[in-house]
């Protein structure tokens, strides 16, 4: 900038006085090019339409993932949960990733070892919508939306809940401190 | 250089007129600014600290972070630069115009008037009083108040310039009048609500209409409160601190128009990605790209004038604030722009990203701008020389060291939690899923930010050691001696006036053409918003609240809710994995006000209705760690005891049907019975779920309606 001569004009103010100056020219360009970028902008999205919309993104963002995932999906959504007919779930690292989901979601309304507040005590032998795995998993993915049960299976795989259905199983019998009393009806295994 | 003042009316000298200026009223609104400065930084610190240590509210209604926050927020802004930019106006204007105020009475008038709505608004927030619209919270009796007293600060200074013995207009006041008119239209169209009781009111805009008028109001109260009349600020006080003649007289020109023109658009940046129609919000992108060199005009003319005096920025305290407050400016309106861009907003929106925006103005560019100025003019106003030069050199440091300590944690809080809201493990769901685990991830910076507030603390405190002992010192000037001829009634045109320069000896003339440029973006794009059904479809299941629902949405507003959770679900699958199906904008038609919220430190409410069932809401009220362990969420247990106030209700519902709401005819009369009736249903489902002392008439019932019908009115899948 040193290229101006600074020039006083003829005016002050309460002993200020102002340089003749003119527009450092990367500044105008600065401002020509957000006025037309602007412009541009407003053209591609509105006048001419050509852009996507807030809601159209969004349409993109869901169909992309329902392709990258057709398979998972389509399995997710084979499984009949009001019929289920499960294997109880035995590997260590599974039950290990159960126990992080527990801890996570899950202690909120039965607490840190299940014993029981706002949900039901999970470490006794009565349940109120049958135990085993076949009935917890079902219960865990379907939830009980009226009783204030949350249905899982919308942000949970079927492996997270098969595991976490596992997990409480190994629960049985653990007798923390301060439970729930008993809810529901005694349930034992048939063998 | 002072001799040079009047050059074109040398030939005038003999009527030199000798006059005084009012010091008085500058040291007034000085001291109101140190004051409430101090208070707003103690409140900030407070929250701070707060926002981690929910305890820290000691039980108690009055102190819980929902009421402080607004009184930190409002305390920034309004009573520190609020009584700053009047002590600067009052300084500045008298010696630009060559003549005292027009009247000491309207000033003191104003002063205590503005003093007066401080402590009103400190008390009513306290006892959750407020309307529930970001730094527009006053209720209305407040904001009538508010109105006259700017009316005031008005008449006196357009009276004080139409008796100016300086025919044209210097720049700093061109920033004057504008920030007075526009603060003038903003105040009125965002506070019309209607009263339906003594301190209560609800807006007369609802839901996206409510949005977008608040925002373009809490956008402009950012431009033309925050900026403007600080720039006018900086145009006196930095060339007189740094004796140099001011940069660019052009660059003056076109950055104070265009900046008038363009910012006023800007407003809907505080809305992408929401249920505002995309028109709306691309304006808000592109008028805020667009903003960036008028901006940037008012940073280079402030930087370009200390070209030369380099040499004495290093050695002066007052100059080095001042060059780190327009630093300061420049860097946040850089970044305020790239902000609204939508693909960066998807992911700052609703984070301390923009906290850490916010206080890069406010503590940089405000903050240090106000103690530059103060600095510089309580020697002058007590006639000595500052008692510690040292000490001014300290506090410059510390006020840096705590503004950095203060937002590189905050921006690092924002990307880290930003990010984690929209992380998906490979397998295509959420990563973080519980909403809680991205708080707990950056408490420690909430630390380091409480640290670097009380750092930012410490520094004004040697600021406030500093100016007492300078004043103790001197002796105050409360009138000061000054000489200057009138001008003549004719004008002698200078040769080849441009137009600019008419304008300038036009303050008329000026104030009329500012409020039109003014008036143009805020007209386009809201007048379209409220006439035209299109921008708002309706959505036939969309009914009005029950009055128990909205007894508990007044409640949720009077907590301070909404300044911890949002209630608008954006379309990302990010948010709609975890809060269900995105916001539309025919569900809020009955939102008055909108509660869209600004800032997730709790997760998005709009579709909390039917989350869980009643007791968890009970019980999470009580104290949200027997529910949530680890959360940060205050505990609200009085509003387990506190019984409804059913009187309000008929007054409540009629108001809201005034407001166009479509309760059946004469409804407010039935309505508390309607109330009574379904607290009793929810009570009776409390019992069932075994809450044990469950009081039917406990505001807790209200709250739980509320939360529980959120965004259930459309069926989400
Ligand atoms: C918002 C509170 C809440 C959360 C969070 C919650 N539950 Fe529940 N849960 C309940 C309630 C309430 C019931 C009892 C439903 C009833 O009464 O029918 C219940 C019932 C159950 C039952 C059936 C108990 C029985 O007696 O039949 C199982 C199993 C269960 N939950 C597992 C889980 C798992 C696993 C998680 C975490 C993934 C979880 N819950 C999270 C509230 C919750
Ligand atoms: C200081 C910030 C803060 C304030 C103020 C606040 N909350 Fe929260 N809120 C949180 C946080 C953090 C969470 C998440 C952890 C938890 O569940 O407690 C939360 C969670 C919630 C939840 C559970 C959301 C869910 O779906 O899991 C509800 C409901 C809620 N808050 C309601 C309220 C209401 C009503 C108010 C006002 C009376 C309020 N909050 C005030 C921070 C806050």
């Amino acid at each position: 900038m040193a290229q101006y001569e600074d020039k006083l004009l003829d005016h002050a103010y309460d002993g200020i006085e102002e340089y003749n100056n003119p527009l450092p020219p990367w500044w105008v360009y600065l401002f020509v090019i957000t006025i037309i970028w602007g412009g541009l902008y407003m053209f591609y999205f509105h006048i001419a339409d050509v852009g996507p919309g807030s809601t159209d993104e969004y349409t993109t963002e869901v169909r992309d993932y329902q392709t990258k995932f057709a398979s998972t999906i389509a399995a997710e959504a084979g499984v009949n949960w009001n019929t289920p007919n499960f294997e109880i779930v035995s590997d260590k690292a599974q039950l290990a990733m159960a126990k992080d989901l527990f801890a996570k979601n899950c202690v909120a309304c039965h607490l840190a070892q299940g014993q029981g507040a706002i949900g039901p005590n999970l470490t006794d032998k009565y349940w109120i919508h049958g135990g085993g795995i076949n009935n917890i998993a079902k219960t865990i993915a379907l939830g009980v939306p009226e009783k204030g049960m949350i249905t899982w299976k919308n942000s949970l795989k079927k492996t997270e809940i098969l595991a976490l259905a596992s997990y409480i199983i190994s629960l049985q019998g653990t007798s923390p401190p301060n439970p729930k009393p008993p809810q529901g009806d005694l349930f034992e295994e048939k063998k | 250089m002072a001799e040079h003042s009047t050059a074109s009316s040398n030939e005038y000298q003999a009527n030199l007129e000798t006059f005084y200026y009012d010091n008085g009223i500058v040291k007034l609104f000085a001291m109101a600014t140190v004051v409430w400065g101090i208070a707003a930084f103690l409140y900030g610190v407070y929250v701070a600290f707060a926002i981690f240590m929910p305890q820290l509210n000691f039980g108690s209604e009055f102190l819980t972070f929902g009421r402080i926050r607004p009184i930190h927020t409002n305390a920034a802004i309004f009573a520190f630069v609020g009584n700053g930019i009047f002590m600067g106006v009052y300084y500045s204007l008298q010696r630009l115009c060559k003549t005292r105020m027009f009247s000491d009475m309207l000033g003191k008038l104003h002063f205590w008037g503005w003093q007066l709505i401080i402590a009103s608004a400190a008390i009513t927030f306290h006892a959750g009083i407020t309307t529930g619209k970001e730094y527009a919270e006053l209720e209305w009796p407040i904001d009538i108040l508010i109105a006259i007293v700017w009316i005031i600060f008005g008449l006196n200074m357009f009276m004080t310039i139409l008796k100016r013995r300086e025919r044209h207009l210097y720049v700093a006041i061109w920033f004057y009048i504008a920030s007075w008119v526009t603060i003038t239209v903003l105040h009125v169209v965002n506070s019309m609500e209607l009263p339906y009781t003594w301190l209560h009111s609800y807006s007369v805009y609802a839901g996206v209409q409510d949005a977008l008028v608040q925002w373009w109001y809490g956008h402009n109260a950012v431009a033309f409160f925050l900026t403007t009349p600080y720039l006018g600020l900086m145009y006196y006080f930095l060339p007189k601190a740094a004796n140099r003649p001011v940069y660019s007289y052009k660059l003056s020109i076109i950055h104070f128009w265009s900046l008038l023109f363009i910012y006023i658009w800007a407003g809907p940046h505080h809305l992408l990605y929401t249920s505002l129609p995309d028109w709306a919000q691309s304006l808000g992108t592109v008028f805020s790209i667009m903003l960036i060199a008028p901006s940037w005009g008012g940073m280079l003319n402030g930087l370009l004038t200390l070209r030369g005096a380099w040499d004495k920025v290093r050695e002066d305290p007052i100059l080095k604030f001042m060059v780190v407050a327009v630093t300061a400016y420049g860097m946040a309106t850089l970044e305020g722009p790239m902000l609204a861009v939508k693909s960066i907003n998807a992911l700052s929106h609703y984070t301390d990203w923009t906290i850490a925006h916010v206080h890069v103005g406010v503590l940089g560019w405000n903050g240090f701008l106000t103690f530059g100025v103060l600095y510089w003019l309580i020697p002058k106003l007590w006639n000595t020389k500052l008692y510690s030069k040292k000490l001014a050199n300290a506090h410059f440091w510390i006020g840096t060291l705590g503004i950095l300590t203060y937002v590189i944690p905050m921006y690092i809080a924002g990307v880290t939690q930003g990010l984690m809201w929209k992380q998906f493990t490979p397998e295509g769901v959420l990563q973080y899923p519980n909403f809680l685990e991205t708080v707990t991830q950056i408490l420690p910076m909430y630390m380091i930010r409480a640290t670097g507030g009380t750092i930012y603390l410490v520094g004004a405190c040697l600021m406030v050691y500093n100016l007492v002992k300078t004043a103790k010192q001197g002796s105050f000037v409360k009138n000061e001696k000054d000489q200057a001829t009138p001008f003549p009634f004719q004008y002698i045109k200078e040769t080849g006036e441009r137009q600019h320069r008419w304008l300038e000896r036009k303050p008329m003339a000026m104030l009329f053409v500012a409020t039109i440029v003014i008036a143009i973006g805020g007209a386009v794009e809201i007048i379209p918003m409220i006439l035209i059904k299109s921008n708002v479809p309706t959505i036939a299941s969309v009914k009005p609240y029950t009055p128990l629902e909205l007894y508990g949405r007044d409640m949720y507003i009077r907590e301070g809710c909404y300044t911890c959770h949002s209630q608008m679900v954006r379309p990302f699958r990010s948010e709609t994995e975890r809060y269900r199906e995105y916001s539309k904008v025919g569900e809020f038609v009955y939102d008055h006000p909108f509660q869209w919220g600004s800032k997730r430190t709790g997760p998005d409410l709009h579709r909390e209705g039917g989350k869980y069932n009643n007791s968890w809401h009970y019980w999470h009220m009580n104290n949200p760690r027997d529910i949530s362990p680890g959360s940060i969420m205050p505990a609200f247990p009085w509003l387990l005891t506190k019984e409804m106030d059913i009187q309000s209700v008929s007054a409540k519902i009629a108001a809201m049907m005034t407001l166009g709401v479509p309760y059946p005819v004469g409804y407010d009369k039935v309505a508390p019975q309607d109330l009574k009736t379904q607290a009793k249903l929810i009570a009776t489902q409390l019992v069932a779920e075994g809450v044990t002392d469950v009081k039917e008439s406990a505001e807790i019932i209200a709250l739980i309606a509320y939360l529980q019908r959120l965004g259930t009115d459309i069926k989400a899948k």
